[in-house]
């Protein structure tokens, strides 16, 4: 957790706000934050994709065994 | 072929992306004015090259659903519509990120930003849609939208070109007034969206597929064959 505020922090002070200082200019490039998070935006939008996909996969091999082990099978209501 | 592809079709691919990230961080030149800010164009740009092509191939599915009547054209249509909203999602994510570098502000009443906002909801409606009818009724509604809502695909492309706009036209087909190696790793990136495309759509449709079965079996279990 420390490590990530270490990182994270930096950044959204060069990128996401107004830059202060002269020194912080020379060091990053401009808009270094804006494309840090546009890219962890990417990966985080096909990464709930992956694991959504995943979980529907599951969810559909898990009913179809229910559904083949006869005994378990019951209509709805009863 | 699901072996095939989690042995080497994964793999492959990661290799792709580092390989891609690797071009447009350190092989392709920093733009002079927007400088890092500029990086987001390789994945915005070749994210919305493949939502359109996803569109375009649920549009064909829909004509394919109605000439054919087969159920491979409404799984590869059901697919390409969600495969395409996931590109479109990091298309209207990463546009308003770059927007408040280059334009100082998240959004403007750009024709280009609400004519890909409205195919982005058109889709989003598609599956709502889709969602709460079932049988043929749904694949037959789900065709007329896909075809429908293809008219959208060149109202979105050619905004930039039939309305005064402030958003970029790199003249074109994106990518031809770029620098030589931008412009290598812009097509790269695109070359690689629709790798990436390619296998997410042939999942998702063969999980269409298996969920359709499994409706069948069901039906079949609790009321004989009959419904």
């Amino acid at each position: 957790m420390i490590h990530w505020a270490t990182i994270v922090t930096p950044l959204t002070r060069i990128g996401l706000t107004v830059q202060d200082s002269e020194s912080d200019a020379a060091k990053w490039p401009r808009g270094f934050g804006y494309m840090v998070a546009a890219y962890a935006v990417v990966w985080l939008i096909l990464m709930a994709y992956f694991w959504a996909l995943s979980r529907r996969a599951r969810r559909i091999n898990d009913r179809l065994d229910t559904l083949l082990s006869d005994e378990k099978v019951k209509p709805a209501g009863r | 072929m699901k072996a095939l592809f989690r042995s080497v079709g994964i793999p492959i691919l990661s290799i792709l992306f580092a390989l891609d990230i690797w071009m447009i961080f350190f092989y392709a030149p920093m733009e002079k004015e927007l400088q890092a800010s500029q990086k987001i164009f390789y994945f915005h740009v070749a994210a919305a090259m493949t939502a359109f092509l996803a569109f375009t191939v649920a549009f064909v599915c829909g004509i394919g659903w109605y000439v054919r009547k087969r159920e491979v054209w409404d799984d590869v249509q059901v697919a390409s519509v969600e495969v395409g909203l996931v590109f479109s999602a990091i298309v209207l994510a990463t546009g308003p990120i770059w927007a408040r570098t280059a334009w100082n502000t998240w959004w403007t009443w750009d024709p280009r930003l609400v004519t890909m906002t409205i195919l982005f909801l058109c889709y989003v409606g598609y599956l709502v849609v889709r969602a709460s009818l079932s049988g043929d009724a749904r694949k037959n509604a789900c065709a007329a939208m896909a075809i429908l809502f293809g008219i959208n695909i060149p109202i979105t492309w050619l905004s930039i070109q039939w309305w005064r706009t402030i958003h970029p036209d790199i003249g074109g087909l994106p990518g031809t007034r770029l620098e030589p190696k931008m412009r290598i790793a812009f097509w790269f990136s695109v070359l690689l969206f629709i790798l990436l495309f390619i296998p997410l759509v042939a999942i998702r449709s063969r999980m269409e597929r298996a969920a359709k079965a499994l409706r069948a079996l069901h039906r079949e279990r609790l009321f004989g064959g009959t419904e």
